[in-house]
């Protein structure tokens, strides 16, 4: 994450302005870090949601300014806050089994074997931006508890340190590390028995 | 099939490519709108739940002037030895038009 010294003073000069009555400063806030709080939401929760998040966390944040440390990065502090909806948008959904669950027809096993067996000859980009990859992935992400999913998908999937993750899902280091390689695990597990399904037929 | 480390990585690889697709997914912006007329909302109901709060602490603030009150009254019957039973009974008993009033009661 940047760290901009003169940004983070004007942010905390907004949140000042926010917390003194100024509602309305509140927008540009909103508006800097739309973009953000977007790229993150997209990423982790299902499309029809994304707006709906967005909102969620925004609202959020609003109502946890009294607790923002004026020398504290506000991007950091937003985009933990974003983290954090989007996981219990999960939890929720699987509490409540709102989400309705993706099927895998054979197509989405052909193409994890060609995958695998790294046949097509094509690149991870041309492979990965196929509707079967995304189609694949959210089905094997759906069978895996929220907490398994947000940190296979900070870890693995974006690639950031364990650090960086427990930082923004308010979870230990030590906890990361054993449920980004549980939940790598059972990712794996789950995609593999399709294959195997796809075998013993 | 066997799941070497490489087919592990190939997969993980794809896979993340998958992921970050899911970025360039367009939203509208009505959101906006809507968080910002709920952060009016918000605002509303947090001063006037403020106003009820700044009246309680109005009203405790007299707290103490009724204390010192209810003590000076306190040492003012004491001192002056009044009984309000008493007292309201002679100057009801004082009063001539009530006085015939109870005597013709009592009769």
């Amino acid at each position: 994450m940047m760290h901009n010294d003169s940004g983070n003073s004007d942010d905390a000069q907004i949140v000042g302005l926010v917390l003194g009555g100024d509602v309305n400063a509140f927008e540009t806030l909103m508006l800097k870090y739309a973009d953000l709080v977007l790229r993150i939401v997209k990423k982790h929760v299902n499309y029809a949601a994304v707006e709906e998040t967005t909102h969620e966390v925004f609202i959020r944040a609003f109502q946890s300014l009294p607790g923002f440390r004026s020398d504290g990065n506000f991007r950091q502090w937003l985009s933990s806050i974003a983290v954090r909806t989007c996981y219990d948008y999960w939890r929720k959904a699987y509490r409540s089994r709102e989400i309705p669950m993706s099927r895998i027809s054979e197509t989405h096993r052909e193409w994890l074997e060609e995958v695998l067996m790294d046949r097509a000859g094509q690149s991870f980009e041309e492979k990965g931006a196929q509707e079967e990859a995304r189609e694949v992935l959210e089905w094997a992400l759906e069978r895996l508890p929220a907490g398994d999913r947000m940190v296979l998908e900070l870890v693995y999937l974006e690639g950031l340190t364990s650090k960086e993750a427990a930082k923004l899902l308010g979870w230990s280091v030590a906890n990361v590390k054993v449920r980004s390689f549980r939940a790598r695990k059972k990712l794996q597990k789950l995609l593999f028995g399709l294959m195997n399904d796809r075998e013993g037929k | 099939m066997k799941f070497t480390r490489n087919r592990q990585e190939n997969l993980i690889r794809t896979l993340r490519v998958a992921y970050l697709e899911k970025e360039k997914v367009a939203v509208g912006d009505q959101w906006q709108t809507r968080v910002m007329r709920q952060v009016q909302g918000i605002r509303r109901a947090r001063s006037r739940i403020n106003f009820f709060e700044q009246f309680g602490n109005a009203l405790w603030r007299f707290a103490p002037v009724a204390c010192a009150l209810i003590l000076i009254l306190g040492i003012c019957i004491l001192k002056f030895h009044m009984v309000p039973d008493y007292e309201m009974a002679k100057l009801v008993a004082n009063d001539p038009m009530d006085y015939g009033l109870l005597q013709s009661l009592l009769m």
